[in-house]
């Protein structure tokens, strides 16, 4: 883009490309997740199209929004942060700009397979050999700059944001490449080499820590820059913030069990993930709490400052999703709560409420320093986007807890006799009015994104009338 | 050695682990340390001095 300064030490140009692919990922994998939104309200939206149809769509929404929005923002933030907290310039220049231009073909390629069906089955995996080759490539590369920049930092400490983005690169290709072991039978087919049970617990125990590693830790490394860098303050505790690393790492990888409460896994499995799960409350809260905390005496600041709004909500919806998720890990209530819409809004309060608003805070904090701007070009779209995203994300999460809710009770109530009281289909047509409040905050979210993309536009093009930074404080 | 034998062991040696971590993390010495080390986000600074690159928030 035209406008942008070259910074004398750091490499933003891939910082940059990535920042700019989140914004637009995102838009297109909430897109998706309206449009199949809306197929629950009125299945006709398939249009008896089988790329269209619910099945093939649901999976390219997960993969669009975790993977390539979620992605490109956890790589943006990643080496706009370990550059400027290690002082240093990313390491491997060529290797950064392949780690770009390989995860955009990964993202490309799964927007093509999936529609067409080709899938391997396993949640948030469901992408096919070929894929997985080459997503383990691009994730390698992205240890070597990761890890090779905080190896050639000028600073003596390694700052806990880059602990927590470390966890989550190591951590995320051990997963990537142990669940996706498989052989092939063609190009596009191949079966898991694990069997049954096994092959259960293995996707669940990546399945879960993709949720811990992917969306938790590498957010948390963000949090624990970006928090403090727009509050102007450092973070409340830096002990702990080093407690709330190991303990959480060191947790999260034993709670995928719960994900198969009462099936054919071992009971102790089952127990002893239930178990863990409620410890995690621990961990998550403080990390929360130390976020939180970081505001105060600067709490005035979030009248002004839609930026930090993002920020701080993002921490609510978080310490609410982290007591939740135990509640529900839970033998008894996952009685209740499991296969239910209610999963679906927890997963939602994470994604919408805690990763999407924080990579949108963070973006909107990153946008105008990597385009020698001072600020975004209007701080009231930011705004709006906030009021936008937070309403749209309360509809969402209210409306799954009302259908889960029901649908569980419905689902379990049993006459005298011991026949159900009610047919499924009796609870699909209960659970209406609440896919309509469903679609309804999806698109206050996605309209939120659309603000952004403009407001991202009109910073970063040629010509922005988005004031210019100060050239002499850009140079230094 | 089967996990029947060293299976109950771990819990002890995770426990013994969190308390070490504890210790480093309490001790008085590590302090200036951690301080430094807290105070890392703010060492990069370039263009963030400039009053205007702060997303229009306004300072009473």
């Amino acid at each position: 883009m035209s406008t942008a300064t070259e910074h004398p030490t750091y490499n933003y140009k891939v910082v940059r490309q990535f920042a700019i692919m989140t914004v637009v990922w995102g838009i297109v994998g909430m897109t998706v997740g309206v449009l199949i939104a809306a197929q629950l309200v009125w299945p006709a939206l398939n249009f008896d199209i089988p790329w269209l149809t619910y099945g093939r769509l649901r999976p390219l929404h997960t993969n669009a929004v975790i993977f390539a929005f979620g992605g490109c923002a956890l790589f943006a933030t990643s080496y706009y942060v370990v550059q400027r907290t290690c002082q240093t310039r990313l390491f491997g220049g060529g290797l950064a700009a392949f780690t770009f231009w390989g995860w955009q073909a990964v993202i490309v390629a799964a927007a093509v397979t999936l529609p067409l069906g080709l899938t391997s089955s396993k949640e948030y995996a469901e992408l096919e050999w070929p894929i997985d080759l080459l997503i383990a490539i691009v994730w390698v590369s992205y240890a070597i700059v990761f890890l090779g920049t905080v190896k050639m930092r000028k600073t003596s400490h390694i700052y806990v944001g880059n602990w927590f983005y470390m966890a989550f690169i190591i951590t995320v290709a051990v997963l990537h490449i142990v669940n996706s072991a498989a052989m092939p039978v063609s190009l596009w087919k191949s079966y898991s080499v694990y069997p049954g049970t096994v092959d259960a617990m293995v996707q669940w125990w990546y399945g879960h820590n993709a949720v811990g590693f992917f969306l938790t830790a590498g957010f948390l490394g963000m949090m624990y820059y970006f928090v403090p860098k727009q509050a102007e303050r450092p973070i409340f505790s830096y002990r702990l913030s080093i407690v709330h690393f190991w303990a959480l790492i060191a947790t999260y990888m034993w709670a995928g069990g719960h994900h198969l409460h009462y099936t054919a896994l071992p009971d102790w499995t089952q127990s002893v993930a239930m178990v863990m799960s409620l410890i995690l409350l621990a961990p998550s809260w403080g990390g929360m709490i130390n976020g939180m905390m970081t505001l105060s005496g600067a709490w005035h600041k979030l009248r002004t400052d839609p930026v930090l709004r993002f920020l701080v909500v993002s921490l609510s919806f978080y310490g609410m999703s982290t007591f939740e998720g135990p509640m529900m890990s839970i033998k008894t209530v996952n009685a209740l709560s499991h296969y239910t819409d209610w999963t679906v809004g927890h997963v939602h309060a994470g994604a919408l409420g805690w990763v999407a608003m924080i990579s949108i805070g963070a973006v909107y904090h990153m946008l105008p320093r990597l385009f020698g701007k001072a600020q975004m070009y209007s701080v009231g779209l930011i705004n709006t986007h906030f009021w936008l995203a937070t309403i749209g994300t309360v509809l969402y999460i209210c409306a799954m807890w009302v259908n889960g809710i029901l649908q569980g009770l419905m689902w379990r109530a049993v006459n005298e006799d011991g026949t159900l009281t009610y047919s499924f289909v009796e609870a699909l047509e209960a659970s209406h009015p609440g896919y309509f409040v469903r679609w309804l905050g999806g698109m206050f979210f996605l309209a939120g994104m659309v603000l952004m993309a403009f407001n991202t536009w009109q910073t970063v093009r040629k010509n922005s009338t988005a004031p210019a930074a100060d050239a002499a404080a850009q140079a230094a | 050695m089967s996990y029947d034998v060293y299976g109950p062991y771990i819990v002890v040696v995770m426990l013994i682990t969190f308390l070490a971590l504890f210790a480093w993390v309490l001790h008085p010495k590590n302090k200036a340390g951690f301080d430094d080390a807290a105070n890392l986000p703010f060492e990069d600074d370039d263009e963030d001095n400039n009053a205007k690159a702060d997303n229009g928030r306004i300072e009473k």
